[in-house]
């Protein structure tokens, strides 16, 4: 019987473990981490590596002595005697009760170890959420800056007018003084420019999201870029992150481009999903868009010209 | 995952083999005969469907009195009720119907012989009807669209009682957002595979209808192609049972069969025949209409319109800041002013001519319907029993795309099932006006920008003269 249960819980375990070995050595699998595509995506993975070492280590660890034990040491189907303790902690016996010492120990080191996660994490958080840090990131730039409206069941994406965008994109680092760089989440512009689950950056520029949601909690995440927030109602909550990598590799310039299939244009092997990372039943884990970043401003803006001329053009789009 | 995701060549469980499609159980509205009497109501309250059980229509908890009473004046008439259909035609029906269009699991188009006379393959090509496709389109129907537009697409999904609007119903025949006309029958309204392409990829803000544009072309068309099934089976089934009267007896029944008993193998056989021969009719003008068109010679042409502001060369919300700041301008913005007057002034010009014909009651008469520009407007029903209302326009909110010429192709084409009239006849002359329309209604959500191109955003039973408002 105690070989039944260790062999039990000992192959689990064991199979577990080797999961997440097979997981992180087969990439072609999928089943670990996306490739990272943003520029702070490496510090974020660093983070999980590091939790993921420590939680691993002690996982083994105490994994194993429970199956030892079990194995060595249970008692069967017969009660336990003192002759079934184990030899070597005999003289030990009288001292393992009541002893707050060791209590005190193995309390005190995992809040250690917490309290180091805690603290070690601050400047890879604040990098990817304070407000008062993003100007790292932004280096200068005044970041493209696009208004996301979440909704059941999809993302809609307003940008502004290529013009518009051209005289931001002049203000450098004083956007943040910029009336109407401050009231575009806020107010539309009869010109602005929407997209449906489409959401379109550059290469190498800081994007900042004005991210809320028309009706209830969604979350909006981008796996690849190692970006996650629940977009809240009737609060816009900002979002900021720079794409390293482009996936857009060829864009039709012309006016004809066909803004409908976003899907034909990006190479599938570099698909970024933006999912919806709420976990609230059916519906969230539909509502896929794709991230699509060109890779020069040049190639966004005529993109965005595009998209502009299809939707503000009085003559009729062609398909 | 992925595949759930709706990436690869996905398949899903299909339906089971044994399910039909199911005859139509609500009433049956013949055309365009629901009352269009506009009053103030509640929207229709959660849980419940435009009426639609006959069972309960009479219960005066339900917030429809209007429609109640109508339909109690016109039972027989105007509105039937499918459940008197007598047995042995509904039997007839559901088999024809079964033969025509298959189950939902195997789908199908039966059509070879009332297409005949026409280039075949070209119609045949422009409908998408291969057993193929509609196989596939079923399969992702179910998965995707099911749940609220239903089996047969009749708009009663599960949950389709918990949206509002709620969902479409196909089997009319009836959309709401159209680019063109059938040609050969001016009065009905059917999308084109493009129309209803766009409704899928971009969804309808404002609704619960979501985009799908993610998905892969090639499903996107086959669903279209589905959808279309759907609506042609849907119609075929509204026309017969429309066409049948059931105060007792049945008329529109073919003298050939008129004295036959329905009984023996034979003469049950006989009856189909002569029932079949009388719904193909309906179901030719079905499939005619959607020939139509997808004919490209069909595709509308729109009178283009070249915008003085373009968003590629200057801003208008720029211009009308500078505007607005008026005094206080420093030189290089007094110049952007001044290099942008001759654009901006003809841009206002069509904005102000575009509101004169919004108000003016002899020309647009928009203001009828859109009362207030849409903020007062009054509830009325639709062709499907929902209660709907014009757009409150100044929310800049467009369920048919927000697109210029999707407005362009709403004032033109109108929206047929919820009452706006179609406005082609008026601006055959001047096509280019319904482009001031547009442009007066792209402002309207910003009552600033109209204050600066000369139009005061205040209902007012006449447009303001240019000479008050350059007095302002």
């Amino acid at each position: 019987m105690r070989l039944w249960w260790s062999l039990v819980f000992g192959v689990t375990m064991l199979a577990c473990f080797l999961l997440v070995v097979v997981a992180a050595c087969v990439p072609s699998l999928k089943w670990w981490l996306p490739d990272p595509v943003s520029t702070h995506a490496h510090h974020i993975d660093a983070l999980f590596y590091l939790i993921l070492a420590v939680t691993g280590f002690f996982f083994v660890l105490t994994e194993a002595l429970l199956v030892w034990f079990m194995y060595r040491y249970g008692a069967g189907d017969k009660p336990a005697t003192d002759a079934d303790f184990p030899k070597l902690f005999k003289p030990f016996t009288k001292y393992l009760d009541s002893q707050h010492k060791i209590e005190l120990g193995w309390t005190i080191l995992p809040a250690a170890i917490l309290l180091f996660l805690a603290f070690f994490q601050i400047s890879v958080w604040a990098e990817a959420k304070y407000a008062s840090r993003r100007g790292e990131m932004f280096k200068d730039a005044t970041p493209l800056q696009v208004a996301v409206v979440a909704r059941q069941f999809e993302w809609r994406i307003r940008y502004p007018s290529s013009y518009r965008l051209e005289q931001w994109l002049k203000l450098g680092k004083n956007f943040e003084q910029d009336e109407d760089f401050k009231n575009f989440a806020k107010v539309k512009s009869p010109e602005d420019v929407e997209s449906v689950n489409e959401l379109h950056l550059w290469k190498g520029h800081p994007m900042l999201v004005q991210l809320t949601t028309a009706d209830v909690i969604h979350s909006f995440n981008l796996p690849h870029f190692r970006v996650k927030q629940d977009a809240l109602p009737g609060r816009i909550l900002q979002v900021w992150f720079t794409a390293k990598k482009a996936n857009m590799t060829q864009l039709a310039l012309d006016s004809d481009a066909k803004t409908d299939s976003p899907t034909d244009k990006a190479d599938d092997k570099n698909r970024w999903d933006l999912a919806c990372a709420e976990l609230c039943g059916w519906g969230h884990y539909r509502m896929v868009g794709r991230v699509l970043v060109h890779e020069t401003q040049d190639d966004f803006m005529s993109w965005l010209r595009a998209k502009e001329k299809e939707e503000h053009g009085r003559v009729s789009a062609k398909k | 995952m992925l595949p759930i995701l709706g990436c690869g060549d996905v398949t899903f469980p299909a339906y089971d083999s044994a399910r039909e499609y199911g005859l139509r159980a609500d009433p049956v509205f013949a055309d365009g005969s629901r009352p269009k009497n506009e009053f103030i109501a509640s929207i229709d309250p959660m849980n419940t469907l435009p009426i639609l059980d006959f069972h309960k229509f009479r219960d005066p908890a339900l917030p429809y009195a209007g429609e109640t009473e109508f339909i109690e004046n016109n039972l027989d008439k105007k509105v039937k009720d499918p459940s008197k259909v007598p047995g042995d035609v509904k039997t007839v029906l559901g088999q024809i119907l079964k033969e025509w269009f298959g189950t939902p699991a195997r789908p199908r188009v039966n059509y070879d012989n009332l297409l005949t006379g026409k280039d075949f393959d070209a119609a045949n090509d422009r409908l998408g009807f291969d057993a193929g496709t509609l196989a596939k389109g079923s399969m992702l129907y179910r998965v995707h669209c099911l749940h609220c537009h239903g089996v047969n697409g009749d708009g009663r999904g599960i949950t389709a009682t918990w949206v509002n609007p709620h969902p479409r119903d196909y089997r009319q025949m009836q959309y709401k957002f159209v680019s063109l006309k059938v040609p050969s029958d001016p009065n009905a309204q059917t999308p084109s595979r493009k129309d209803l392409r766009r409704t899928i990829e971009y969804g309808l803000e404002g609704t619960s209808m979501p985009a799908f544009g993610m998905l892969p072309p090639e499903e996107i068309e086959a669903l279209v192609s589905y959808v279309m099934h759907l609506s042609v089976r849907g119609y075929v089934e509204y026309k017969a049972i429309d066409s049948l009267s059931f105060d007792g007896k049945l008329l529109m029944i073919p003298d050939e069969v008129k004295d036959i008993p329905f009984d023996t193998a034979d003469n049950k056989a006989k009856w189909r025949t002569e029932l079949g021969k009388l719904w193909s009719d309906h179901y030719r003008r079905a499939l005619d209409r959607f020939v139509e068109v997808n004919d490209p010679a069909a595709e509308p042409k729109i009178a283009p319109y070249e915008l003085a502001f373009t968003p590629q060369s200057r801003s208008l919300q720029e211009y009308v800041n500078l505007k607005v700041k008026g005094q206080n301008l420093n030189g290089a913005e007094r110049q952007k002013l001044d290099d942008g007057k001759a654009d901006f002034d003809a841009f206002a010009q069509s904005v102000k001519e575009g509101y004169e014909i919004f108000m003016d009651s002899k020309r647009g008469a928009c203001k009828t319907c859109h009362i207030n520009f849409g903020k007062d407007a009054k509830y009325r029903f639709d062709t499907w029993g929902t209660l709907v209302r014009p757009r409150d326009l100044t929310l800049g909110q467009y369920r048919g795309g927000r697109r210029a010429t999707d407005l362009y192709n709403r004032i033109l084409l109108g929206i047929a099932p919820s009452g706006m009239g179609a406005y082609q006849a008026y601006f055959e002359k001047n096509p280019k006006d319904v482009w001031k329309v547009v442009n007066f209604i792209q402002l309207l959500p910003y009552p600033a920008m109209l204050r600066e191109c000369g139009v005061n955003p205040i209902d007012s039973p006449t447009p303001q003269p240019p000479a008050a408002a350059a007095a302002q």
